[in-house]
This record gives C-alpha cells, sequence and structure tokens, in this order.
C-alpha cells in the first residue's frame, strides 16, 4: 500500500467518529477492505486505512482516520479534527443512547474542526431492525437540522457504505484545490496546534 | 522455590515457560514476596484473597445487599449516595466492560477464546471492581487487553498443573492486573496532557535521539508519536505482536521494572522497549518517504521477532546502568515491604555476547550508545551532544513538570557519557 507508487491527483482526510461500538471500525474495513467480521476488535486510539479511488474523473486518495469511541475529543482525537476534511459521525440505530450523543458530537466539531468540514450522519447497524431503537425519520431528522445528508448503512450487509464515503469525498474534493503537492503540505497533521505547543521537540 | 535474580534473567533472555509464567509475574510484580519462600507465599496469597473479597463485596453491589442497605428501590429516594444508584452505576458500567470484552479478541489465539474460557465471567467482574475502586480513573478501552494477558497467563499456568496449591482464580487474576495497574494505570488518562502522551514524546523525541538521531529526526518530521504511540504503551505492546510472544515481552518487561512498583520506574522501562521496538523497526522506518508510509510500518502487527526487541532492551538497560555504576555501587538492597531494589545491572555479563549475536543475524545495526565504546568515534560524541542539548531545551520549556525531572536524568546520563567516553 505504498502511497508514493500510485499516482493521485488529490488527497483527502476523513475521520470517523461516534461512541463506542457502533460499528465505525466495521464500516471502514468494509469499505477498505470488503471484510466484515462480528468481532472487530476494540480501537485504542486511532487507526486509519487508506483508499484510492475515481471520483468524477478524478484520482482520489482517501486517509480515513478510525478512532476510538470512549476516546472522546481527548487524547488524540482532538488534534485530529485539525486538518481532517470530512467527518463521518456514527451513531447506532439498535441503541438510543449512542443517537443522543450526536448532538454533543456535533458540538465539538464546531469547537475543534476547520470551520467549513464536510460532515454526514450514519445510522448504522441497518440490518439489525428487530432491534432498532432509532426510527430513519428521527435520524433524517436530526440531519436535516445540522444541514448534512444522512444514511442508514449495514457494515455487514454492505448497505450504502460505499454510498456514505463516495458522498463525504465529493463534498470535500468540491471545495479544495486539486494541486497534489499543495494538499500534501495541507495534510500534515500535527500542523498546527499540535506542534505548536511542543517547539522544543521539533527539528 | 522462586529465585527472583533467575527469573529475571531468564525473563530478558528467552522469556519463562508457560507453566511458569503466572509465578514469575506475580514474584516481578511483588505479588508475593522477593523470597520467594513457601511460607510467606503462601500467606501473601492469602491475605491478597481476602483483600479481593473485601473489595469485591465493596464495589460489587448486588441486588440483595442494595435491597439489604438501600431498602424498596420503588419506594427510596435516588439519590447521588443511595445504595440503588450505586446499583444502576455498576449496572452501566459493566454493560460498557462487556462490550468491549464481547469484542475481544487476541492475535494469535481463535475468536472464542475468551468467551470459552473458564476466566470468562471473571472478567468482568474484576474489570468491574477495579474500576470501582478507582473512580479517579474508572474503566478505560484497553484494560480490558491488559486483563487478557493476565488471563492468559494463569489459564496456561492451570493447564500446566502448576497453580496455587488452593486456587482461587478470579482473586489471583485479580491480584496481578491490579498490581500491573498500580504501574500502569497512569498511561490510561486521557486527554492532550496526559502521561502516556508524554511518555511517547519523550521515547521518540528525546530518549531516541539519543541512541538513533537521524530517526528520531525523521519520525519527529513526520509523525506525532501518541498516533502509533498510545497502543503500544496502553496494550504494553500486545497487538504489535501474536500471543504468546506478547507474553514473552511482558515477561521482559516486568523484569527490567522489577522493583517497588513505582509508576515513575515502571514508565522508564516501558520508554526503554518503546525504544527498542522503534530501534528494530528502523531500517524499514529509513526506508519511508512520508508520514502515511512510517505510520504504516508503526501501527501494522511488527513482522519482527520479540526476542530481537528483548535483547534490544536489555542492551539498553545495560548501557544505563554501566553509565550510573561509575557514580554509584550500592548493590541489592531490599526495602522494607521486602522489595529489592537494584542499583547495579541485573543482567551484567551477558550482554555483549548477544549483541555479537544479532548482528550477525542481520538484526539493525546497534545504536549509537551501544557502539559508542570505540571512544574516537567523534560521530556518536555529537549524538550525544545533539541529545543534550535537544533534553536541555525541552527541561527549560517544562521546568514544573514529572518529564523534566525525567529530562534530567537524561541530560546527567549524557553528560556522564561523554566523561566516560573522553577519559
Amino acid at each position: 500500500m505504498t502511497s508514493s507508487s500510485r499516482p493521485f491527483d488529490l488527497q483527502i482526510k476523513l475521520l470517523m467518529i461516534g461512541d463506542s461500538a457502533v460499528g465505525k471500525t466495521s464500516l471502514l474495513l468494509r469499505y477498505a477492505n470488503d471484510t466484515f467480521s462480528s468481532t472487530f476488535i476494540t480501537t485504542i486510539g486511532i487507526d486509519f486505512k487508506i483508499k484510492t479511488i475515481d471520483l468524477d474523473g478524478k484520482r482520489v486518495k482517501l486517509q480515513i482516520w478510525d478512532t476510538a469511541g470512549q476516546e472522546q475529543f481527548r487524547t488524540i482525537t482532538r488534534s485530529y479534527f485539525r486538518g481532517a476534511q470530512g467527518i463521518v459521525l456514527v451513531y447506532d440505530i439498535t441503541d438510543r443512547g449512542t443517537f443522543n450523543s450526536v448532538r454533543s458530537w456535533m458540538a465539538q466539531i464546531n469547537d475543534h474542526a476547520d470551520a467549513q468540514v464536510n460532515r454526514v450522519l450514519i445510522g448504522n447497524k441497518a440490518d439489525f431492525e428487530t432491534a432498532r431503537q432509532v426510527s430513519t425519520e428521527e435520524g433524517q431528522r436530526l440531519a436535516d437540522e445540522y444541514g448534512v445528508k444522512f444514511f442508514e448503512t449495514s457494515a455487514k450487509n454492505d448497505v450504502n457504505v460505499t454510498e456514505c464515503f463516495t458522498t463525504i469525498a465529493r463534498e470535500a474534493k468540491a471545495r479544495i484545490p486539486t494541486d497534489p503537492n499543495n494538499n500534501r503540505q495541507g495534510q500534515r497533521l500535527n500542523s498546527g496546534r499540535a506542534s505548536g505547543s511542543k517547539p522544543g521537540c521539533c527539528k | 522455590m522462586l529465585d527472583l535474580k533467575k527469573v529475571c534473567e531468564r525473563a530478558l533472555q528467552e522469556g519463562v515457560g508457560p507453566g511458569e509464567r503466572a509465578w514469575a509475574w506475580r514474584l516481578l510484580l511483588g505479588v508475593i514476596p522477593a523470597s520467594g519462600e513457601a511460607g510467606a507465599v503462601e500467606a501473601s496469597l492469602k491475605a491478597s484473597r481476602l483483600r479481593y473479597e473485601k473489595l469485591r463485596r465493596e464495589h460489587l453491589p448486588d441486588i440483595s445487599s442494595s435491597c439489604e442497605e438501600a431498602g424498596d428501590p420503588l419506594t427510596m429516594a435516588l439519590g447521588a449516595e443511595s445504595g440503588w444508584s450505586r446499583f444502576y452505576a455498576s449496572a452501566d458500567l459493566r454493560a460498557e466492560i462487556q462490550k468491549d470484552l464481547d469484542r475481544l479478541v487476541i492475535s494469535g489465539l481463535p475468536e472464542d477464546h475468551f468467551s470459552r474460557s473458564s476466566f470468562w465471567a471473571s472478567m468482568l467482574t474484576v474489570l468491574t471492581v477495579w474500576s470501582t475502586a478507582h473512580p479517579d480513573i474508572g474503566y478505560r478501552q484497553g484494560m480490558h487487553e491488559i486483563l487478557a494477558l493476565v488471563v492468559l497467563a494463569l489459564e496456561d499456568e492451570i493447564a500446566y498443573g502448576c497453580g496455587p496449591a488452593e486456587g482461587d482464580d478470579e482473586a489471583d487474576c485479580f491480584s496481578l492486573f491490579e498490581a500491573i495497574m498500580v504501574r500502569h494505570a497512569d498511561h490510561f488518562h486521557a486527554g492532550p496532557e496526559a502521561p502516556v502522551v508524554a511518555a511517547c514524546r519523550t521515547a521518540q523525541a528525546e530518549l531516541l535521539e539519543l541512541y538513533e538521531p537521524r530517526l528520531a529526526r525523521r519520525l519527529n518530521d513526520y509523525v506525532e508519536p501518541q498516533i502509533y504511540g498510545l497502543r503500544w504503551a496502553r496494550l504494553l505492546f500486545s497487538r504489535e505482536f501474536e500471543a504468546p510472544a506478547s507474553l514473552t515481552l511482558c515477561d521482559a518487561l516486568f523484569a527490567a521494572a522489577v522493583g517497588d512498583g513505582d509508576p515513575l520506574a515502571f514508565r522508564r522501562t516501558l520508554q526503554i522497549f518503546f525504544v527498542a521496538l522503534l530501534l528494530v523497526c528502523a531500517p524499514r522506518l529509513m526506508a519511508a518517504t512520508d508520514e502515511m508510509e512510517c505510520l504504516s510500518v508503526l501501527m501494522r502487527p511488527q513482522q519482527c521477532s520479540v526476542l530481537d526487541v528483548v535483547s534490544l532492551a536489555r542492551r539498553l538497560i545495560e548501557a544505563q546502568s554501566q553509565t550510573r555504576l561509575a557514580n554509584d555501587t550500592i548493590v541489592a538492597s531490599v526495602d522494607d515491604r521486602g522489595l529489592p531494589h537494584f542499583t547495579t545491572p541485573l543482567f551484567g555479563g551477558e550482554g555483549g555476547g548477544n549483541a555479537d549475536d544479532d548482528s550477525a543475524n542481520g538484526s539493525p545495526r546497534a545504536p549509537a550508545v551501544i557502539s559508542a565504546n570505540d571512544d574516537d568515534d567523534d560521530d556518536d560524541d555529537e549524538a550525544l551532544a545533539n541529545g543534550l542539548d535537544s533534553a536541555l531545551g525541552v527541561l527549560s520549556k517544562y521546568a514544573n513538570t514529572p518529564e523534566a525531572v525525567a529530562a534530567l536524568d537524561k541530560i546527567k546520563f549524557v553528560a556522564d557519557r561523554l566523561r566516560v567516553a573522553s577519559v
């Protein structure tokens, strides 16, 4: 998966957030590797996948960061909001508590992410209809309130997964200049706040 | 009879056998006395079981005791201090922990290993009791994987028929877990200024600089250390290797950190293993050309031998100890809890031979501090001086923190080293 061997026109950094065990890692692995397991282990801190796709005639390299739900906006996630161009906010339709957290995640995005960052709201585990606690209409209403697109997905049955990632990538792409060199500079994860806070460490 | 020094040596060479591992950990983590004498061991096990029973009663409210203490849940007010609110808080905590246990898989073992284990129910209880007894930190994701390592050690002990004569598996499990967490719990605190973040930063930006400055500069240019390091440190590297290699690494880590359980001493040891793993990855990291390639090396399960990492860590520790010896020749002392303090190298005399073996095997080249024995090498002196500058820079920024104290240690270390080299 060496990045340099595959040419691309544009690089987009996406970030997946949401409560613990809503299926962030499952969605990502379904999208990036086309695999699913019922026992995806707990993400500790942060992890990432790279997927290069063709999007409206451009070669787009998606760098998708998967965060630990329990970590919230603390140790790692917060510094990662800076520089993310798209945010995938996930809840679990079978767990109302995770839906109730969406507002606080949105507030955190406001506080810590770039002002123009694109967002998409995902209700995952849509295959598990018998355990549903949050209706599609409620999810849609909340998404409308924030002015973001909404999908119900199933990582297990591969429903709407590609669509949600393509949508957020397309929205982000629409406002990013396509010079790959410029863009790569802008991608430095520890640019801005993080490096500014520890001037003694960086050569 | 258990011999602490022999266990340490073995743990830092090839690891201990699966049947003996739990005993070795009890000894290394101070769950049983350092003397290893049978009567004292039995007494300490008994005491820790009684202690666990008490904690369990105190921190694991069940329905019947909540009824007794707090009365009928339908008529009693659910105030913050009421028995029932404690009961419900505990139920929430258990649900949160269970979510992680349900998807606990250790690389190298079948997916259903833990759900089929005789420890399955105890894992939830042990984590609940520990978290409730430590409300300042509570349950944090990843603690369940530390507990999983303990469970694997105890399962092996039972399978080999080596367990304590009068076993109480859950209490034994708790005692080992608690002993690890005495040293390690700080690393589960979250936040941008969390100790684990500072520990990762010190390891990558400063310690590595002492041993392999070129790699340190490259990483500091590309990678924020906690991105990969948080998982390395919190899980004691267990996701970077498959079981049982991850257990072998714990053998060495606990042996290298043997002492009175001081969390700062444990952190320093953890950082040495952190640097050792970076050094083992060095050839691949030096070949990487950008941040994502570096992270791909650092965040995927390691393709290296755990014994290479252990051997390198041991050599780094020896190098530090030998430097300290110049000023400090006190031999092992025993503190008032009967636990030993080693201020001399525990493992002296055998490192040289192993170093030669490793280089013959094509391991990454020895770090600067190891090869600094040839005094003429100006590059090494220069590297050490760079490290000194870097550490001094940090100290001036963080003069009021524990990190500053650690940095001060390192400056002393380099200063000593330069002095020795210039003789």
